[in-house]
Order: C-alpha cells, then structure tokens, then sequence
C-alpha cells in the first residue's frame, strides 16, 4: 500500500484524519508529536475556531470551582424545590415545571455545551490528536452525570484534565481522584470511617462505601490482573475516608474554600495496609492517600495496564506486545510522563500502521465524516423543542450517547464493541442526512470532494469499485455516503 | 429542517422487519421454546427482591434497607412489593425463583463479573462468544435478538443474531442499501451485515413517529413490548435479550419498599408484563430469565446502602415454568454463615440454572453443555426445576 494512504490511515488513527483540500502531511509521525506540545484551549467554537458568541450566559462553560460547586448546589436545591412541588401540583403542572426547573438547564444543556465543545473543538480547533488523547483519559478517569444530581460537575472535571495531560501520570491520577465530580460520582464523599470522630460523636449514620476505594485499584491503576486482594479496596477505602466536597451549602465551612477537601473528622485513624505496604499518618492525615496514590502510580502493574489500555484503544483489539512492552517501558522509565507516554504511543501507531486496525468509534467516526468532508458539527441548542440536529442526540443515536456513559469503566475501547446490526444500519442512515441536513452542498462540491477522498483509500478495493459504480451514474451524493461507509473509513 | 421527521411506524419497527432473518429451521417451529434473557446490570440485590422473611437475622442487619411489607411467596421468602406482576405469574405456577445463587466468581468487580455472566467463563476476559450464543450454536438455532444498539456478549457467538432498537433515522434509499453488501464485500468483519441491513432497510413501512412515539419507545416496557411483537412471530426470533439499565448498584440511601432500588425493580416488572402481553400464546412455551453480575453485602453498608457482594437470587417465569417454587441451599445470614463473613454465598451456582434452561429450550444434552455451552456444578436443590430431573 502506498505511503500516502498508510499516512491519510494514520491521520484518522491518532486524530479524525484531515479535511479533503489539506494536503496529506510528509512526516506524519512530526504533524503529530507537534500538536501534544501545547495544550489548546477548550470552548464552543465557531468553524473558524473563533469563540461561539452568540449562546446566552446561562449556556457558556463554567470554569471557575466556585462556579461549579455553586451550580452544583443550586442544583441540588432545584431538586428539593421540585420534589416538594410534587406533594401541590397537578401532575401535568408538575411535569412542566419539571421540565423548566430541571430537564431543561440540567439534563439537555449542560450536556449539550460540553458535548458542543468537545466536538468543535476536535473538529476546528488545530490539534485533534491532542483531542483524542483527551479522550482516551476521560474515558479513562470517567465521571457520568446521573449520580447526586452530578450533571454541572461532569464537563468541568473533564476539561480540567486536558493540562494534566503535560505533566506525570501520578498528578493526574492525584488530580483525579480528589476531584471533587469524582468523589461525589463514586460516592466517596460519604465515606466515612467506622472509627471516625463523626461516627464516634454519632454526627453521621455514614460509615465505609468502596465505590471509589475499588475503582481506584481496578480501574484506574494496577487493573485485577495485578492479583489485589478484596483487604486491599478495603484498606484503600479507609484511607480515602473522609475526602468530600464543599459547597456554599448549610454546612459550608467559612474558612475551607469551595472544591475538594479532606474532613479528618470523617477520615479513619490509624494506619492501613495496601499490598504489603502500611501507610500511617504521623504528620499530615491526609498524607497516607498521596502516599498510596504516589505508590499506585509508579507500581509496574499500573505501567502496564495503561500501557496495554493505550495500545488497546489507539491500535488494535490485539496489539503487538512488542509496542505493549515499548509503551510500558517508557511508562516506567520517565517515571509515567504522560508526553513521553503519548509520543511512545504515536511511535508505535505509525510504526505498525499497516498491520493493525481498530474500527472507529461512533464519536469518532462522527468527527472524521465532520473533518473529511468539511461538515459543520451541528449547532442548534435545545433551549426549547425546537426542530434540528443536536450534536449530542446524534451520538447518542449512533450508539454512543456522550456523556452519559453508563458505567464507571468507560465506553468500549474493542472494535467488537461497536459493530453491530445496528450500530452499522445507523452509520449508514446518518450520512445522507448528514449530507443533506447538515449543509446545502451541491452536486459539484461532492464530486470534487469525492475525487479529494479518492487518496484515503486504498488501491482498487471492492469500496472503490462501489463508489465509482456511483459515481459513474452522475450520484455524487451517493458516493460521498458510500466513502464515508466503506470499510476503510469505518475503520482506521 | 425538520430534525426528527420520523419515518416509521411503531409496527414497522417491529413485526416487519424481521422477515428479513428468516431462517431455514423456521418453518413448523410455532410451537419451539421461547426465551428472553434480561440483563440486570450493577449487581441485584437479592435480599431486596426477595426478601428471606423468615431468617430473623434479616432485619438486624439491614436497619434501614429491609423490605418488610413482601407478597407472600412461602414461609422463608416474600417477594418485593414492586413486583406485583411477578407475584401474578407467581399466583399462576409459572415462577421460579433460585436464591442464593452466584456465578463462582468473588471479585466483586461489576466489570469482570458482566464479563463472566454473559461468557460463563470462570475467569474474565477469556472468551469472545457468550453461553447463550454458544448453545445457539450448538443447538443450531436460528438467530436471536438483542433489544440493544450494541451487540451484548452473551449473545455473540450466534453470527446470525441481530440487535433491534428504535430509530427515528429514516429507511435507507434503495440505490445505497443494494450498494451496501458490494461495498463492505472485502471485509470479513462487517461483510454478514451487509444484507441483513439492506433488507431489513428495504422491507420497513415509511411511516411517521412522533418525536413523544420515538421518546416512548424506548421506555422499559415498550422495549419489552418490542420483544415480545419480534418472538411473538412463527418466523421470528427465539431468542430475546433485554440489556436492562445499570441502576442496581446501590451503594448509598438504596431504599427498601420504596427507593432507586425498588424503582429497579418495578421497571423490570412492567417490563416482563408488557412482554408477556404482547407474545400472547407463545407465552406458555416462553421463559423469561433474568442475569445479574452478582449480589449485594448481606449487611447495609455505612451509607445506608449496600457494596458489591456475591450471592443473590435469578427469577425464571413464563409458560415453560411447571411449578412455582423458590429453589434455594439457604445457609443463613449470620456473620460466620456468610461468605468471607459478608456476603450472601452463592451456595447453588447459577451456571447450572442457565445450564438448565438451556437443556430445556434448546435440547441441548447436559453433557454437552457441561463440554461446550457452559461449565456448572449441579446441585441437588435445583431437581425438578423446568421439569427437568
């Protein structure tokens, strides 16, 4: 196969490949170390990757952690208010109060602007292969809304990962997990220690949850092929005891500021022991948790794991142990730089790219039709019922309905995980309505675009014939949808 | 532009499109066993669904999470107020209940124990076939259906199964569904689909759903309902399976009558209810089962919930059913009865449940599913469940 396809294949493996007019890059490997230098801000943006300025204040993204953890709270109290409307109104009257309260800003917004931004971005800003790195960790390290009314807190602890990507796998593994989107999506900021203080003083019913004690080992970490023992998350869950969130609520304290913080009077005193090793506090309490995170991120079984993860979701469902072992011994020798880990992984990808294949997932495939063919990601926001494609209820009928993910270990990062009838039927079915609805594009442009298309696949395959039976008969309409939904851009 | 122009017909999403997977054991087969797997996601609690009512240990060790107000199932056992229609089929001899029941699995990971109840394997991640779509095969069964977008692992294995889900997208234009099995001929991964999605695109009514229709049809019971109106066909599927939510794992404030946890619960009956309405007849040759990662602690958690666990309890209902009966090696619920001093024991395993019903449905000889569907280790309380011996 030809060095221009292997590098237009390699362009869709690491990011959403390049527009038809770009011209293919002539250092693949270059074009994409060079955009993990920096890391590109984040926003709903317009084509031009200039900041969308038309949206009202109630719809832009919140950065700040005062903001967030006031959204959350005002949230929380929107939740109590409609509950107590349920006990007067008429069902119908509950319903769309419900509805403006709760369903509207909540449940259709905050997931609209954070889904808006993440995929403009991919699309129009300058760095897509940082942006599918971005999304390998917050699959990675994954917070859903759907827990404690957690809806405000899921995009903010997304983005706010996106810098952790320059620097060590353990500061982001600490950032992470004492986070407060991820102590209240895992329930940690009930966590309490049997022998606490608020227990002892009967201040709390709360005692031990390990949601997040056991996601940390398994998911985030050293994996269960590591053979970590059930006295392990327990011993992992007592040290995480009392890490919680403050909000402007009743009970905020005046003088911790809003965010994460660690509640002594919550936490487990005493020492506890994680494979083999004791943590105590003898100075600081909250010194046995950055102990054990630091512990977890450096262990070998952790460099594996990661190492094996990146591979799985960057390359092939089997990848070659050879880039396996490359990406893990660099995880270990850099002491887990995430640059040199992701560089690592770039390497491995151009180097096997013609031996290996992963199929697109439907984010991703989303965002290579939108890079290829020049489409704009749909912009309409449900600020009310009105009619027209909505970013984020199109991925959701492609199978992959970000960012409600349904469990903590993320979406699947297996090609097998995404074929299916009707995963396929719905691919098939989108691009003639991506190609009609999205843009008024003539017959011409899609010829031309078609033509510009020809370089992404390979030579003479059954697709090509197909497209060309198309094109032959003056569809260009038709090719283009048949490009977008031959085998070589469904996979990469 | 309309965004959601929808161009289908609740009907046509369902009784239409499955002529398309006709298969050749189709004929004659009217009167062929029917079953709808239902996945339960998150780890049931079975000391929720079914409450062991009279071990006095029970209420001592859920101070708050005990359900108190059962229906009465037999002296030991009631069943959550939720399950109201369960408790009619119950009321009708067609409802089997197995407790303290577990795959031999004790990692109390929801993701390595998914993995295992839908391969049946006893270490995770090392299988890509599920035991269902493997007795699929060796029974040489027509193809099932998953009411899901993605195709679940327990139904893998089966090339000719399909997913089913409503879709507001419409039908393909006849010019592109006849390019598709041409275009994707040279790959061997996606090629099968090709023709299943062309004449399934080709036989489907350009109707019109409304954006509440759409909404609705994706609601548990009308899901449910989808199911039933594919098995309920002479020709169609025999083989359902439901991915129901992930809602069971309650660690915190999980309720007792009432509750997220009871929330679950009564959405899984309605959906069993708006199945069972809609495959009608076939109904008394159909079992609906249900499949869970594990149980729950035996105690309430210090959040007024509960962790992941081990044993836990699987429902079978439905025609194929002979007696209603809760089948269970009950150990107790004190500290030292329970496994590793915590958890409900998975003292029958429940491969040898599914091991059962598959003997039933599909014929299988137990040999041969011991050797090839799914390894078990029978137990004598399970006798006479299915009728079988």
């Amino acid at each position: 196969m030809g060095k221009e396809y292997l590098s237009l294949k390699f362009t869709r493996r690491v990011a959403f490949g390049i527009s038809a007019q770009t011209p293919t890059p002539t250092d693949p490997l270059a074009w994409a170390a060079a955009q993990l230098k920096q890391t590109p801000p984040i926003d709903i943006l317009e084509r031009d990757g200039s900041r969308r300025t038309d949206l009202p204040d109630w719809v832009k993204l919140r950065w700040t952690t005062d903001d967030v953890m006031t959204a959350l709270h005002v949230h929380q109290e929107a939740e109590k208010a409609s509950f107590e409307k349920s006990k007067t109104l008429s069902k119908e009257q509950f319903e769309l109060e419900r509805k403006n309260d709760i369903a509207i800003p909540y449940w259709r917004m905050e997931p609209w602007k954070e889904v808006q931004a993440r995929a403009t971005t991919a699309a129009y800003a300058k760095a897509p292969v940082f942006e599918r790195f971005w999304h390998f960790w917050t699959n990675h390290f994954m917070v859903a809304p759907g827990n404690q009314n957690n809806d405000v807190m899921v995009g903010p602890f997304q983005r706010s990962l996106r810098e952790k990507m320059q620097g060590s796998f353990k500061d982001m593994l600490w950032h992470a997990v004492t986070h407060p989107a991820m102590l209240v999506y895992l329930d940690n900021n009930r966590n309490t220690g049997p022998n606490s203080k608020a227990v002892r003083q009967k201040w709390t019913k709360d005692s031990v949850n390990e949601n997040l004690g056991r996601e940390l080992l398994e998911l985030f970490s050293l994996s269960p092929a590591s053979g970590y023992t059930q006295k392990d998350v327990e011993a992992t869950t007592l040290i995480l005891t009392g890490w919680r969130e403050m909000k402007p609520d009743k009970w905020r304290k005046p003088e911790i500021p809003l965010g994460a913080y660690f509640d002594f009077d919550r936490h487990e005193p005493g020492s506890q022991t994680v494979l083999g090793k004791t943590y105590s506090a003898m100075f600081r309490p909250n010194q046995k948790l950055e102990e054990l995170i630091h512990d977890l991120a450096l262990h070998k079984a952790t460099a594996n794991h990661i190492a094996r993860k990146l591979c799985v979701y960057f390359m092939d469902d089997a990848p070659p142990q050879q880039a396996i072992d490359h990406v893990e011994s660099v995880f270990l020798k850099t002491q887990g730089s995430l640059p040199a880990v992701h560089t690592a992984v770039l390497e491995m990808c151009w180097e096997h790219i013609s031996s290996t294949r992963k199929f697109t997932s439907p984010e991703t495939w989303f965002l290579q039709t939108a890079t290829l063919s020049g489409l704009e990601i749909p912009r309409v926001a449900p600020l009310d019922d009105r009619g027209g494609l909505k970013t984020f209820y199109l991925l959701g009928d492609l199978g992959q309905p970000l960012p409600r993910c349904p469990q903590p270990n993320g979406w699947p990062i297996r090609s097998s995980d995404w074929i299916s009838k009707e995963m396929l039927d719905r691919r098939v079915r989108y691009l003639p309505i991506a190609f009609n609805d999205i843009t008024r594009m003539n017959s011409n442009y899609f010829e031309e675009l078609t033509a510009q298309c020809a370089r992404f696949l390979p030579d003479k395959g059954a697709d090509v014939l197909a497209i060309e039976s198309a094109l032959k008969r003056k569809d260009t309409r038709l090719a283009h949808s048949l490009f977008h939904a031959s085998p070589s851009l469904l996979w990469s | 532009m309309q965004r959601r122009a929808f161009l289908q017909t609740t009907s046509a999403l369902g009784a239409l499109s499955f002529a398309a997977f006709q298969s050749p054991y189709a004929n004659a087969q009217d009167h062929a066993p029917r079953i709808l797997v239902v996945l339960l996601r998150g780890g049931m609690d079975g000391l929720t669904a079914v409450a062991p009512v009279g071990d006095s240990t029970y209420t001592r060790i859920r101070p708050t999470t005990a359900v108190q107000q059962t229906l009465r199932l037999d002296g030991s056992f009631g069943l959550h107020p939720a399950l109201s229609h369960l408790h009619s089929i119950w009321s009708q001899g067609q409802l089997a209940i197995v407790h303290s029941t577990g795959f031999d699995y004790s990692g109390r990971s929801h993701f390595e124990g998914q993995d295992i109840m839908q391969t049946g394997m006893t270490k995770p991640y090392t299988s890509p076939s599920g035991w269902l779509g493997r007795a699929m095969q060796v029974a040489n069964a027509p193809g099932g259906v998953a009411i899901s977008i993605p195709m679940p692992l327990i139904l893998r294995g089966n090339p000719d199964s399909v997913t089913q889900y409503p879709n507001w997208m419409p039908s393909l234009r006849r010019d592109v569904a006849d390019l598709l099995p041409a275009l994707w001929a040279q790959d061997e991964v996606i090629a099968p689909y090709a023709n299943v999605i062309r004449e399934q695109n080709m036989n489907q009514i350009r109707g019109s759903m409304s954006k509440e229709n759409f909404e609705n049809s994706r609601s548990w019971p009308e899901l449910g309902r989808l199911a039933g109106l594919e098995m309920r066909q002479p020709n169609g599927p025999r083989v359902g399976l439901i991915d129901f939510t992930h809602g069971f794992d309650t660690h915190a404030s999980q309720g007792a009558e009432q509750g997220v946890h009871a929330q679950q619960l009564k959405e899984l009956d309605r959906l069993v209810q708006a199945f069972q309405v809609q495959i009608g007849d076939a109904w008394r040759q159909t079992v609906v089962v249900t499949v869970t990662e594990f149980g729950r602690t035996a105690a309430e958690n210090g959040t007024t919930g509960t962790d992941h666990g081990v044993g836990t309890c699987c429902f079978l209902a439905g025609g194929l059913i002979d007696q209603s009966k809760v089948y269970a090696d009950w150990r107790g619920l004190k500290t030292e009865q329970l496994f590793e001093g915590r958890d409900l024991p998975a003292s029958i395993d429940v491969a040898a449940v599914y091991a059962k019903v598959m003997e039933r449905v599909f014929g299988i000889s137990p040999q041969k599913i011991q050797d090839q569907v799914i390894a078990h280790k029978p137990h004598a309380a399970l006798k006479g469940l299915l009728g079988l011996g």
